[in-house]
């Protein structure tokens, strides 16, 4: 017989796991309610969720910092906490987008479960970015992207129906190639565990070929995988068309969160590499975020839909985060989540805007929903809406005083900085590069800004906002304030990010 | 004997995955498949690992085979699939580029130096003792984190393939508020238009 395992409960530092209980128990809840009680009306919903995600933002607050839990599989530091920020804060704006004017408008809407997927896909994002365990980054993955495919298939519409196809299929792809890398790290330190893995890369050291080739395969299958699910070249094929089928307010969503929890593992991932200076995978993503950013950036330019402008934009300026994420500095790292934090309002506005001007038919062109068209004119007919639009989108090109001017701003300097402190002249190379594409990016975030103000509306038809609500003004209204008051806020948030970013050694 | 058995098993995978890829016919190659999953518990049971030849057993051959062959059921199984492939020397070349590359990648760490694994299972336990404890102990939390996969799955199957799919609000535009009954009087009228 084997001897009973007994475990303290203090050795288990329960609190760790708060905030992702939270999520999954209000998730239950608003299940349990649906069992028991059919056609509340979804305001109720709305309500109950935004509450869960405010507690559970308290619940990440009160965190203690570098602290490990449950047989130190959870890891709460810095980057953790930070990003659970970003994931939550962006919920709390998303989730009250579904408060449009008239009910039974939307058929996702119409889905308690709906909300109940939501909160399981935050709590999956969360367990995602609070360990250095593959397992469990693993299944918090899945059970975040599972929930993510339904979220975009419930819009049910043919164009829904296929983005949630294709995003599965590309998912299930990335989780081959995460589960290979996987492997690859096991069969090579016989941990899954990152910190036991640069531990023992560290020690056994990576100077003869056969003791690279693994670690090197490694890091470039996990970037496959990493690569999909934030929309890298050349595996960002399926973001337009995604984006384009799913809802307005959820591709907003999903150019922010899932790509900022990839992020994270990313982080915990090359941070070993490039603590441990090998450059090759350091070029590999530099050479992947370069090439990223460019040919996304001149893809925006021809399209012809302003969802898929905003798609490809949205591509761009993840090549643009991943550049910082191959130097491994402490700035280069906090401005990458102070860039998303930043990026966080003007996008998800942007794609606000065009949610409340979504009509049920299709009135404007053939395909797709916002042709640049239907917008031309707008300064005559919804003056307010124009300068709210055009607000976003210089905002996006990186105009200051508006806010992802500041993430740029000092996403390039900690390119700069590197380059100074290296001595290598490479990297101010790398920060033209950067500059260049957000002087390209500029032209087509204008030519919206042209049609807006400067061209003769299309006569017959005209531009009717159907699902405006006073919920949705207010939550544009917030998200205007936050773009363009960012200059008095930027100076904390990023002291705030570096505070949280360096105490746990990133 | 241990030598001669994963020759044995080894040639008898390749030549049955072989199959699986080569053959033109759905069936064989789903039958295939399902016998080299087999022959792969064999391996395991052979390294002593008992609770994964018997989790191969179950869950690939038992639970992801069947629900291959129920699915291929809805096709004309017994037709040859055209394959579309495009130049033969484009395919072979990147084909097998990869999958040299790949041979390479996993087999360094074993040709590299000896991996010692970081938690040795406890004294006398047996293979599905190890795993168990290691399973409700440490990985607790990932184990809880796949149950919730699974309601998410499910919840997921169910909102997919229910009948409120049918109809889309967010396309026709809703002067009244639908509710089942409604949704059931369409489907009636579906029927008896089929008749």
């Amino acid at each position: 017989m084997l001897e009973p395992i007994s475990v303290s409960l203090e050795s288990l530092n329960l609190i760790t796991l708060s905030p992702m209980l939270i999520a999954i128990g209000g998730a239950l809840l608003i299940l349990l309610i649906d069992l028991f009680k059919d056609n509340l009306d979804k305001t109720m919903y709305v309500m109950l969720t935004m509450l869960i995600l405010f507690i559970d933002i308290g619940a990440t607050f009160s965190l203690n910092i570098n602290e490990r839990g449950f047989f130190d599989l959870m890891l709460v530091d810095g980057i953790s906490v930070v990003s659970q920020l970003i994931i939550l804060v962006t919920s709390l704006l998303f989730i009250p987008l579904a408060l449009t004017a008239s009910n039974n408008r939307f058929h996702e809407y119409s889905y308690p479960e709906y909300f109940a997927l939501f909160l399981f896909m935050v709590a999956g994002l969360q367990f995602m970015v609070s360990t250095d365990n593959l397992i469990l980054i693993f299944v918090g993955l899945e059970t975040a992207s599972l929930s993510l495919y339904t979220l975009i298939a419930m819009h049910n519409t043919k164009g829904s129906h296929e983005a949630a196809i294709k995003y599965f299929t590309m998912g299930a792809m990335a989780a081959g190639f995460f589960l290979m890398g996987s492997v690859v790290v096991y069969a090579t330190t016989g941990s899954v565990e990152l910190y036991e893995v640069a531990k023992i890369l560290q020690s056994q050291g990576v100077d003869g070929l056969s003791s690279i080739i693994a670690p090197l395969g490694g890091a470039v299958l996990m970037l496959v995988a990493i690569g999909f699910k934030v929309s890298l070249f050349p595996f960002h094929m399926w973001t337009p068309d995604v984006y384009e089928g799913s809802s307005a307010p959820m591709a907003g969503y999903m150019s922010i969160v899932p790509k900022i929890a990839m992020i994270v593992v990313a982080m915990r991932f090359f941070g070993i590499y490039i603590n441990l200076n090998i450059e090759a995978v350091s070029y590999l993503i530099i050479i992947v975020s370069v090439i990223t950013m460019t040919l996304s950036n001149m893809m925006a330019l021809v399209q012809k839909d302003v969802k898929r402008m905003l798609a490809y934009s949205s591509i761009s300026h993840a090549g643009f985060v991943m550049a910082a994420l191959a130097l491994g500095t402490t700035k280069a790292n906090s401005s990458i989540f102070l860039y998303y934090g930043l990026f966080m309002f003007t996008n998800l506005g942007a794609f606000a805007m065009l949610w409340i001007s979504r009509h049920k038919a299709k009135r404007f062109h053939g395909r797709y929903d916002h042709p640049y068209e239907k917008f031309s004119g707008m300064i005559s007919a919804h003056p307010i809406a124009a300068v709210i639009m055009a607000i976003f989108m210089l905002s996006l090109s990186g105009i200051p005083p508006f806010s992802v001017f500041w993430g740029k701003l000092y996403l390039i300097s900690s390119v700069v900085d590197f380059s100074a402190a290296t001595g290598e002249s490479k990297y101010i190379v790398l920060a033209i590069i950067m500059v260049l594409n957000s002087a390209v990016a500029a032209y087509y975030y204008l030519k919206l800004i042209v049609y807006m103000f400067l061209k003769p509306p299309v006569n017959e038809l005209n531009l009717v906002y159907t699902n405006k609500s006073l919920a949705l003004a207010t939550v544009i209204g917030f998200l205007v304030m936050a773009t363009i008051l960012s200059i008095f806020y930027v100076q904390p948030l990023m002291e705030f990010v570096t505070y949280l970013v360096s105490s746990s050694g990133y | 004997m241990t030598t001669f058995a994963f020759y044995f098993f080894a040639t008898l995978i390749t030549l049955l995955f072989l199959v699986t890829v080569l053959s033109r016919n759905v069936l064989y190659a789903m039958t295939a498949l399902a016998a080299g999953m087999v022959l792969i518990s064999g391996l395991f049971f052979m390294l002593d690992a008992a609770f994964l030849g018997a989790v191969q057993l179950v869950v690939y051959v038992g639970a992801v085979m069947a629900l291959y062959s129920f699915a291929m059921m809805f096709f004309d199984a017994n037709k040859d699939i055209k394959e579309r492939n495009g130049s033969a020397v484009t395919v072979f070349l990147l084909g097998g580029a990869i999958a040299v590359m790949l041979v390479v990648i996993f087999t360094a760490p074993l040709i590299g130096q000896g991996v010692a694994s970081l938690y040795p299972p406890a004294e006398g336990a047996t293979n599905p003792q190890a795993v168990g404890l290691v399973l409700f102990t440490k990985y607790l939390v990932p184990f809880e984190v796949a149950a919730v996969m699974l309601l998410v799955a499910m919840i997921s199957g169910i909102i997919l393939a229910g009948k409120k799919m049918d109809f889309s609000l967010s396309v026709v535009e809703a002067t009244k508020s639908i509710d089942s009954k409604t949704i059931d009087n369409m489907d009636n009228t579906e029927k008896k238009g089929d008749k």
